[in-house]
């Protein structure tokens, strides 16, 4: 008998999950650690932190389908890794701190033959002094904070009713960022709203973002057909912010915030501060405060974990110049390099460099954004682990066969800006692969041809379909595995 | 040749001092206004045909297509 533990049941986590439980004997044993009780579809937190959407539209409690599906569901929080057991044990196995109200506290060790780490993001507001709920901006990034979002949107619209000018800055908190495609979709949906609401003439709404152009959404941009021509995400972009009178601070890092004024630096050197009313801007992310140690004892946190706390998987780590980037330095089957048994997947593994050209300030200050690796990528890297995991212990490979790079994967990004089933938009955009491969794709890196860009009310269907699509999924209802990460 | 950090996640930065209070100050650093951008405007007809439910009903036919067809492709 195998035990496989997943750390974390977000997407990439939650598909690795059922999709071992559908792959092995049931002699073998899946369990799941997270420390939250809620599976929650992060992309419809956008609805939420507009008040279209109550959190429990978006959110279903994970233990009931854990329970028929045949997994062991532990709510509790991974804390400390031991690849190599210790003195008492051979087989290596993972702390954690329970966080199930009935259990609050309690620790546990808990042994594995492999273990996935989907542990996600850790919401780093503390990198941007008075950033986040705590401070003085709100977020989307959980349904509780877009809940909150949401309250306070409709406060400042409120004001906007009574004759009070409002100035709204959405975007992102730090100049490491990543989900710009997140802040770009809600600006967007606020917009709406405030014209919706017959008070836009009285607001203004500044994007904020560490992005060198609008359309780079952390992927370097994008080339697409339109008309006969080849045309750039940064047109389709810009063409988007004309027409709804949105103003944009690009190439920004934000140094801090207080009550109602944030201040930041430009990629040229230059610093300011802006007033604001409403700010939603979303915070770098860090890996999960994972720790790890070896057989005696020894931290080795910084073997397995890259500095900014994600797991290092079979990545090129090299530091090498933008030129010498490839799409071979993309990690595929997301096992670490230390331990074969270990797994790092969705935004919880190291990715060897950014997407995007990486840029500096005079000062040092990095203002570029992070590399996205949310959503149809997380899927199917959690499939591709669970297959080769599942291989593993029955005996058909003794090496990870599967493979999930982002090189070689595509990804589908629906932002809706703007709401109802006949007046609704979205901006829909595809793209192949999500890292560019100027190998196979000379010249614009991605295929033309399955990189697309375009804006209407089949977009908004679309997001609706994919909302209703990957929560029945999530769910593991009659027929889940058929449909695709 | 551009300098390449492990991963601008990996970067954490120091807090610069802060601009004074109080005086006379024009737009914001970096702050541009919408009409600068030289991306072309999309015609009453354009905007329009966004929300034709006929011409989007192709148009969701035609997207799902293109999706369902870089979805396989990214599914091996």
């Amino acid at each position: 008998m195998a035990r496989v533990v997943v750390l974390g049941a977000g997407i990439s986590g939650h598909t690795a999950a059922l999709h071992l439980r559908r792959l092995l004997d049931k002699q073998h044993e899946v369990v799941v650690v997270s420390p939250n009780s809620q599976w929650n579809w992060i992309p419809s937190n956008i609805w939420v932190g507009v008040g279209r959407m109550k959190p429990s539209q978006v959110t279903f409690p994970l233990k009931p389908v854990y329970d028929k599906h045949g997994v062991d569901f532990r709510q509790a929080k991974a804390v400390a890794l031991h690849p190599e057991g210790d003195e008492r044990t051979t087989k290596g196995y993972v702390d954690v701190v329970y966080t199930d109200p009935a259990r609050a506290g309690e620790t546990q060790s808990i042994e594995y033959d492999y273990v996935i780490n989907a542990t996600g993001p850790k919401l780093n507001f503390a990198a941007t002094p008075g950033l986040g709920p705590d401070g003085h901006t709100v977020s989307v990034c959980t349904y509780g904070h877009a809940e909150e979002a949401a309250k306070q949107l409709a406060g400042v619209i409120a004001k906007l009713k009574a004759g009070q000018k409002q100035t709204l800055v959405i975007g992102v908190g730090h100049g490491t960022c990543t989900c710009e495609g997140a802040a770009f979709e809600y600006t967007f949906n606020v917009e709406h709203e405030l014209r919706d609401a017959g008070v836009r003439d009285l607001a203004e709404i500044i994007y904020l973002t560490n992005e060198y152009e609008l359309g780079d959404f952390g992927v370097g941009g994008l080339n697409f057909k339109q008309n006969g021509f080849v045309t750039t995400s940064k047109l389709w972009t810009e063409s988007l912010f004309k027409e709804r009178g949105v103003k944009s601070i690009l190439r920004a890092h934000v140094q801090k915030v207080e009550e109602g004024k944030l201040f930041y630096e430009t990629l040229d050197g230059s610093e300011d501060s802006l007033d604001f009313d409403f700010a939603m801007l979303l915070p770098p992310f860090r890996g999960a405060d994972l720790q790890a140690f070896a057989k005696d004892g020894t931290d080795i946190t910084a073997q397995v974990f890259a500095p900014s706390g994600f797991l290092k998987v079979d990545a090129d780590y090299t530091a090498k110049p933008v030129e010498e980037w490839k799409a071979s330095d993309w990690p595929s089957t997301y096992v670490s390099p230390a331990y074969p048994n270990v797994f790092g997947v969705g935004i919880a593994f190291a990715p060897p460099h950014p997407i995007s050209t990486p840029r500096k300030a005079p000062n040092g200050t990095v203002i570029s954004p992070a590399p996205p690796r949310t959503g149809m990528p997380s899927g199917l890297m959690g499939r591709a682990v669970a297959m080769n995991i599942a291989d593993m212990i029955s005996g058909k490979s003794n090496s990870p066969q599967h493979h999930a790079s982002m090189a070689e994967m595509g990804a589908a990004c629906v932002a809706s800006a703007g709401a109802g089933f006949t007046k609704g938009t979205a901006a829909s955009m595809t793209m192949y692969p999500v890292v560019p491969d100027y190998d196979k794709f000379p010249g614009y890196g991605r295929s033309l041809s399955e990189t697309t860009g375009e804006i209407g009310l089949a977009g908004h269907w679309m997001k609706h379909l994919l909302h209703v699509m990957f929560i029945y999924k999530a769910k593991g209802k009659l027929g889940w595995s058929m449909i695709p990460e | 040749m551009t300098p390449a950090p492990t991963s601008s996640e990996d970067t954490m930065t120091t807090t610069p001092s802060q601009p004074e209070a109080d005086v006379p100050r024009g737009p914001a650093a970096g702050l541009t206004d919408p009409s600068a951008y030289e991306a072309p405007m999309p015609t009453e007809r354009t905007v329009k045909l966004r929300t034709n439910l006929p011409i989007q009903a192709y148009r969701f036919a035609a997207v799902s297509l293109k999706m369902t067809r870089m979805i396989l492709r990214s599914h091996g």
